[in-house]
C-alpha cells in the first residue's frame, strides 16, 4: 500500500513519518512512536482507552487515521505530567484510588482533563455524563468520580486552568 | 442469523425490457451499491466485489452471484453466496415479474439471508437496517436503470 | 513504636506507572525480529472443515506461514485438558486449532504468521476454507433434546456430566409437608467477562538452549506452564518460562489455558522468531470463556412462620463447545455447595446437568457459581416472603444462622467457620433507614412512582482451598500457595508470591503486611509476582484466594525470617534466642532495650556471616508453602434501591449500599475498591449484559456495540461499611473480598426491580432488565388487568 508523509507533534516533539493511509492514529502512536501508554481496548470505538488530545481536545485515537493528524498537536498520557510533576487529574486518580488494573486509566485521565478544561466545576451528574464514552470494568466508577472531584478542587484552589496542551 | 425481507418495486418499463435487463449479468451487477469490480463467469454467474460498511465490519465482500431467470414462470431467482472479513452471507431471493400493461412492470420480491460470523454479531439492530437499505438500493437502482435502458 | 501499616488506606505503589502511561502490558512489548499471528476463525457455529487452501495467503509478500490443526497434531501438539474432573465426565479433545470441525463461532481453523499484524490479518482473509455448515445448538436445554445436533461426535446426547449434592429423599419429604412452596424458572444470563485489556500472548523461542519464554495475560502463570509443558506441548517444564506482566483485569477470564498461547509458542519455534498475538475485542467475545448461563428450576419450602424447610434445585449449566480449565467446578462445587446461603435450611438437594453446545466455552467469571446460587436463593426468599405476606427482611432474619452456631455444618458439605450475619444485616438496615424507605415507597406508589427495594443477605466460600479437599472433589491442581521472603544485605526485602495481581493492588497491600511483620518501613518491601522464573511456585489469583491463601504464606515466611533474625540477634547480643524480643523495629534483649540490633544490622550480618552462630545457615530468606485448612466465608448484606419508569421501562439505580465482612481489612481503599467494582459487574448482569445466541448458534451480541457494559451513568456512589469477624484458621484472620460485590449485587438489583414491579402483578422476569423487557412486562400486565 502506498505510504503518505505526515508530520505530527506529539508531546511537544515533531515526528516526520511515512504511514499507510489506513493506519489508525492509535496504532501510529503505539507502534511507530512507541507510546504504549495509549491503549486499545476495543474495535468499535466504545471503550475510550485510546483517548488522547488532538489540538487540545479529547479524541478517541481509534476514530482517526494517522494521516488526519498531519500537522496536529497531540498530547498523550506520557506527555501530561509537566516537568515530572503529575497533572492534578493524575494526582486525583492516585489519591482517590481511581484505578485498579490501570488499562482504561490513560484514556480516562485524558477524557477527564478535557472535561475539566471545558467545565472546571462539574456536578456528579455532569462527570458521569462526560465519562459515558470511557469504560472501566474494575472500579464501578465510584473512585473515578472522586478523583475528578479531587482534581477539580485542586485546580480551583491553585487557580490554574487545566490546559496542559 | 436469519433475515427475511420482501417488497415491491414498480418499474417504468414494460416487462420485455425488464427481462432483457435481468438476463444481462453485467447490468444487474451494476446495480449493486459500492461495486468495486465484477467478473462475469457466464450468462448466469458472476463474482462481484462490493464495499461493505456495517458498524465496525468495514471492507470488501466477495460474492458469487447466480441469476436464474424463469420467464415461463414470470420469476427470477437469485442466489448470492460469499462474504469477507470473516463473515459469510448466504442469500436466496426471488422476484415475480408482472407486466402491468401500461408500460410499467411490478417486481414482487422476497428474500432470505443467513449471516454468519462477525457481521451477525451486530445483532438485529445495525445489520437488519443496513441489509434492508442495501436491498432497497439494489431494487431502486434496477428500477431506475431499467427505465433508462 | 514502628509504624503500623495494616489497616491503613495507603495509596497504591502500582499507580505511578499506570497514571503516567508507563505500565507494561503484554501488547506493549516489542522483541527484536518479532512477527505477528492472526487467526482464521469459523464464522459458523458448527461446520465440517472440508478443505483449507492457504496458497493465496502464502503468496503475499511478508506472510511466513499458515498453520493448520492437522499440522500441529502431526507435530505432536496435544489437546488442551481441563483441570477439574467429575466421575463419568466426558472430556472431548480441545485442540488449539481444530482439525476437523468448528464447534463455535470464532473457533480457530488456521493461523497466519506474517511480518506485521496488519499483514497477518489481511492474509487471514485470503486463506480459503471450504466449510460444510452443519446444524447447531446454542441453548443448554435444546442440546439435551432428542435429535439435537451433537457437538462432539462421540457424545451423541451432548451430556458432559451430571452432578448432584444433598439428600433428595429428605428434601422431597420436606416439600411434601411444607406449609407453602414457591417455584421459579430462572435463566441466569450468559455473560462475557470483558476485562478491559484484551488477551495477548508473545512467545520467544531460544534456539540455542531450547527454552521458551511466554509473556501472556494470565492470572496464574504457573498453571499455564504446567498445562503447556506437561499436557499439551511436551516442553520440559524447566524450559518454559511464563511471565504475566501488567495484566489489565481478569475476572476469571485470564485463568484458562487458551489455544492462542499454544499457537504463538508453536509458531515461535517453527519460525525461530518471537511471535505475538493480541485479541481484537470481537475475538475476546468469541474466545474468552463466558460466565453463568444456567437454566434452573428453583424451589423453596417454608412453614407458616417463615422458616425455610428445604430448597430444591434442578439446573442445566451450559458448558459451551469445549471444557476450559475450571469449567466443571463452577456449576457444581462452587454452586450447589452454596445453596444454604446464610440460612439454617435443613434440607437441600441440587441436581445439575451440563451439556455441550455450539457456543463459546463457559467457565468461572467473577463469583463463579456463587452469584448463580445467591441469585436463585435470594429470589426464592423474596417470592416466599411475598407468598407469606411477610416482609422479606423479616423472613431472612428468621432464618439466619446465629453467631453461636459456628462452626456450622450445612447440608451441602461446607462447614462455615465463623459469621455474624445479623450484625451486618442490622447495620445495613440502619444505614438505609429501612422503615422510612418502605414508607416512602408506599407514598411514591400513590403518586404513580415505582420504587423497589432489594435486600440480599449473602455468604460466599472463597480462598481456594484445602488441597486434599479439592483434590477429592476432582481438582487436578493443588490449591496451596507459596511465598518466598528474601532479605538483602541492606535490609531491603523482596517478597515473591505465587498469586498474581491484575488490578487488586497486591504490591501495596501485601507490602503493608510484610512491613508490619518485619517492623520495617513499607518502602523497603517490594512484591514480585507473575513470573515462573522468579517465584518458587504458585497457583495464581482467582476465587478470592490471594489474601487468605497467598498472603498467609507470605506472613508465615516472614515469621520464619523473624525467628531466624532473633537467633542472629541473640548471637550478636550474647543472649539466649528466647530472650530476644522483636519490638519497635528492633531485636532486643527482653527488659534491656539498650541491648538491641536493627533489622539492617541483622540482615548485614546474615550475609557477611563474619560474626555468626555456628549452627545457623548464613543468608536471610524463607519460603513457606501454605495449605489452608478450610475455605473462608465472607458475608454481608447488600441493599439496592431502584425506580422503574413505567412509561419507558427504564430502571434507575437510586441508592446502593453494602455492608461486607471480609475480616480485618488490610487496606480499606483497596478493599472498598474491590467492592465497588464487584457491585458494578453484578449490576451489569441484572440490568445490561447478555451474550445472546440465535438458534443457529450465531453470537448476536459479540462486540461492545451490542453488549452493554455498565457506564459511569449507570452507577451511583456506593454507601459502604463493614463488620469484622476474623477467620479463625489463618494467621491474619483475613477473608477474600474480590468477588463479594458481584455475588450479592446481581440478586440485590434483581430483587429491587421485582419489588418495584410488584404493583403490576409481575412475579418474575429474567435478567437483564432492559427497558424494553420491563416495558413489555408492565404493559402486558396492564393489558391483562384491563381484560380481567
Amino acid at each position: 500500500m502506498e505510504k503518505v508523509k505526515i508530520s505530527v507533534t506529539v508531546n511537544g516533539q515533531t515526528h516526520h513519518s511515512e504511514v499507510e493511509p489506513r493506519l489508525l492514529l492509535v496504532h501510529y502512536l503505539r507502534e511507530h512512536l512507541g507510546l504504549t501508554g495509549t491503549h486499545v481496548g476495543c474495535d468499535t470505538s466504545q471503550c475510550g482507552a485510546c483517548t488522547v488530545h488532538v489540538d487540545g481536545q479529547a479524541v478517541k485515537s481509534c476514530t482517526m487515521f494517522a494521516v488526519q493528524a498531519d500537522g496536529c498537536q497531540i498530547t498523550t498520557i506520557e506527555g501530561l505530567a509537566a516537568d515530572g510533576k503529575l497533572h492534578p487529574v493524575q494526582e486525583g486518580f492516585w489519591e482517590m484510588h481511581g484505578l485498579q488494573c490501570g488499562f482504561c486509566t490513560p484514556g480516562m485521565i485524558m477524557a477527564v482533563v478535557d472535561l475539566l478544561n471545558q467545565n472546571p466545576n462539574p456536578s456528579e451528574a455532569e462527570i458521569r455524563h462526560a465519562l459515558e464514552g470511557n469504560l472501566c470494568r474494575c472500579t464501578g466508577y465510584h473512585n473515578i468520580i472522586k478523583a475528578v472531584q479531587y482534581a477539580a478542587q485542586k485546580m480551583a484552589k491553585a487557580g490554574m486552568t487545566a490546559a496542559a496542551d | 442469523m436469519k433475515l427475511e425481507y420482501s417488497g415491491q418495486e414498480k418499474v417504468q418499463a414494460e416487462a420485455d425490457k425488464v427481462w432483457r435487463f435481468i438476463q444481462d449479468p453485467q447490468k444487474v451487477a451494476s446495480c449493486l451499491p459500492d461495486l468495486k469490480s465484477v467478473e462475469i463467469k457466464d450468462e448466469k454467474n458472476m463474482v462481484a466485489t462490493v464495499g461493505v460498511a456495517v458498524g465496525p465490519v468495514r471492507g470488501t465482500f466477495k460474492f458469487n452471484i447466480e441469476l436464474e431467470p424463469r420467464p415461463e414462470e414470470n420469476k427470477v431467482l437469485v442466489r448470492l453466496r460469499g462474504g469477507g472479513l470473516g463473515s459469510v452471507v448466504d442469500l436466496t431471493a426471488s422476484a415475480v415479474v408482472t407486466d402491468q400493461g401500461d408500460q410499467t412492470t411490478l417486481l414482487d420480491w422476497q428474500g432470505q439471508a443467513t449471516v454468519s460470523g462477525p457481521a451477525a454479531s451486530l445483532g438485529g439492530r445495525v445489520l437488519d437496517a443496513q441489509a434492508k437499505k442495501l436491498i432497497q438500493t439494489v431494487f431502486a437502482n434496477m428500477s431506475q436503470r431499467m427505465s433508462e435502458a | 513504636m514502628a509504624e503500623k501499616f495494616f489497616g491503613k488506606a495507603m495509596k497504591r505503589v502500582e499507580d505511578p506507572r499506570f497514571i503516567t502511561g508507563s505500565g507494561n502490558y503484554t501488547d506493549d512489548m516489542v522483541l527484536p525480529g518479532m512477527v505477528h499471528v492472526a487467526m482464521v476463525r469459523s464464522p459458523y457455529a458448527h461446520a465440517r472443515i472440508k478443505k483449507i487452501d492457504p496458497s493465496k495467503a502464502l503468496a503475499m509478500p511478508g506472510v511466513l506461514a499458515v498453520i493448520t490443526g492437522q499440522e500441529m497434531i502431526e507435530a505432536g501438539i496435544k489437546s488442551i485438558p481441563t483441570g477439574w474432573l467429575h466421575p463419568g465426565i466426558k472430556t472431548p479433545p480441545h485442540y488449539a486449532i481444530t482439525p476437523d470441525k468448528a464447534r463455535h463461532v470464532g473457533d480457530i481453523v488456521a493461523a497466519v504468521v506474517a511480518e506485521t499484524r496488519q499483514l497477518a490479518e489481511d492474509a487471514a482473509q485470503m486463506v480459503e476454507v471450504e466449510y460444510e455448515p452443519l446444524p447447531a445448538v446454542a441453548l443448554g436445554s435444546d442440546a439435551l433434546k432428542p435429535g439435537a445436533p451433537a457437538v462432539h461426535d462421540d457424545i451423541p446426547d451432548n451430556i458432559c456430566f451430571t452432578w448432584s449434592i444433598g439428600d433428595k429423599a429428605a428434601t422431597d419429604a420436606a416439600f411434601e409437608k411444607a406449609y407453602k412452596t414457591v417455584r421459579l424458572n430462572l435463566r441466569n444470563n450468559r455473560l462475557v467477562p470483558n476485562a478491559m485489556e484484551p488477551r495477548s500472548s508473545l512467545a520467544q523461542y531460544h534456539h540455542a538452549s531450547g527454552e521458551f519464554t511466554l509473556y501472556t495475560t494470565s492470572q496464574n502463570p504457573h498453571i499455564h506452564r504446567l498445562i503447556i509443558a506437561a499436557f499439551v506441548m511436551g516442553i520440559p517444564e524447566h524450559k518454559l518460562r511464563v511471565i504475566a506482566p501488567d495484566v489489565g483485569g481478569g475476572f476469571g477470564s485470564k485463568i484458562y489455558q487458551y489455544p492462542e498461547e499454544i499457537i504463538v509458542l508453536y509458531a515461535s519455534k517453527k519460525l525461530n522468531r518471537p511471535v505475538k498475538w493480541t485479541a481484537r475485542r470481537s475475538e475476546s467475545f468469541a474466545m474468552d470463556s463466558h460466565g453463568r448461563d444456567h437454566e434452573t428450576v428453583a424451589e423453596m419450602a417454608v412453614d407458616k412462620d417463615g422458616k425455610i424447610l428445604a430448597v430444591r434445585v434442578e439446573t442445566i449449566a451450559n458448558m459451551g463447545a469445549y471444557l476450559t480449565t475450571f469449567a466443571p467446578a463452577v456449576p457444581t462445587y462452587l454452586y450447589g455447595c452454596l445453596l444454604a446461603g446464610p440460612y439454617t435450611t435443613p434440607h437441600i438437594y441440587c441436581h445439575v446437568t451440563a451439556p455441550f453446545t455450539h457456543t463459546t466455552p463457559v467457565d468461572a467469571y467473577r463469583g463463579a457459581g456463587r452469584p448463580e446460587a445467591t441469585y436463585l436463593l435470594e429470589r426464592l426468599v423474596d417470592v416466599a416472603a411475598q407468598e407469606l405476606g411477610m416482609d422479606p427482611v423479616e423472613l431472612r432474619r428468621r432464618n439466619l444462622i446465629p453467631p453461636e452456631a459456628f462452626p456450622y455444618q450445612t447440608p451441602v458439605a461446607l462447614v462455615y467457620d465463623s459469621g455474624n450475619y445479623e450484625a451486618a444485616l442490622n447495620r445495613a438496615l440502619e444505614m438505609v433507614d429501612y422503615a422510612a424507605l418502605r414508607k416512602q415507597q408506599e407514598e411514591w406508589r400513590k403518586q404513580g412512582r415505582y420504587m423497589g427495594i432489594g435486600v440480599v443477605t449473602y455468604i460466599e466460600a472463597c480462598g481456594l482451598a484445602p488441597s486434599a479437599l479439592v483434590g477429592s472433589l476432582g481438582a487436578q491442581a493443588g490449591q496451596w500457595e507459596s511465598a518466598l521472603v528474601r532479605v538483602m544485605p541492606t535490609g531491603k526485602v523482596e517478597v515473591f508470591t505465587g498469586t498474581h495481581s491484575h488490578g487488586q493492588g497486591h504490591e501495596t497491600a501485601f507490602a503493608q503486611v510484610v512491613a508490619d511483620e518485619l517492623q520495617i518501613p513499607v518502602e523497603d518491601v517490594v512484591l514480585v509476582h507473575g513470573d515462573t522464573g522468579r517465584m518458587p511456585y504458585g497457583w495464581g489469583s482467582y476465587g478470592s484466594r490471594s489474601a487468605p491463601t497467598g498472603l498467609s504464606a507470605i506472613v508465615l515466611a516472614a515469621r520464619k525470617i523473624v525467628d531466624k533474625a532473633k537467633r542472629i540477634a541473640a548471637h550478636l547480643l550474647e543472649a539466649a534466642p528466647e530472650d530476644i524480643v522483636h519490638e519497635d523495629g528492633k531485636f532486643m534483649v527482653r527488659g534491656v532495650p539498650e541491648k538491641a540490633k536493627t533489622f539492617f544490622d541483622i540482615a548485614l550480618q546474615a550475609h557477611l556471616a563474619h560474626n555468626y552462630p555456628a549452627d545457623l545457615e548464613p543468608g536471610l530468606e524463607a519460603t513457606h508453602f501454605y495449605d489452608p485448612k478450610n475455605f473462608v466465608y465472607p458475608f454481608g448484606t447488600h441493599i439496592a434501591v431502584v425506580e422503574v419508569d413505567p412509561d419507558t421501562g427504564k430502571v434507575k439505580l437510586l441508592r446502593y449500599l453494602s455492608v461486607d465482612d471480609c475480616g480485618p481489612v488490610i487496606n480499606p481503599l483497596i478493599a472498598e475498591g474491590q467492592v465497588h467494582g464487584g457491585i458494578a459487574q453484578g449490576l451489569g448482569q441484572a440490568l445490561l449484559e447478555e451474550a445472546v445466541y440465535d438458534k443457529e448458534g450465531q453470537f448476536l451480541s459479540a462486540n461492545l456495540l451490542e453488549y452493554a457494559l455498565p457506564r459511569a451513568d449507570d452507577m451511583v456512589q456506593i454507601e459502604h461499611d463493614h463488620t469484622v469477624t476474623p477467620c479463625p484458621h489463618n494467621p491474619l484472620g483475613v477473608k477474600g473480598i474480590g468477588e463479594a460485590g458481584t455475588i450479592a449485587s446481581t440478586a440485590a438489583v434483581a430483587n429491587a426491580v421485582m419489588d418495584a414491579l410488584r404493583p403490576f402483578g409481575i412475579k418474575h422476569l429474567d435478567m437483564p432488565y432492559t427497558p424494553e423487557k420491563v416495558w413489555r412486562a408492565i404493559h402486558g400486565s396492564r393489558l391483562a388487568q384491563a381484560a380481567d
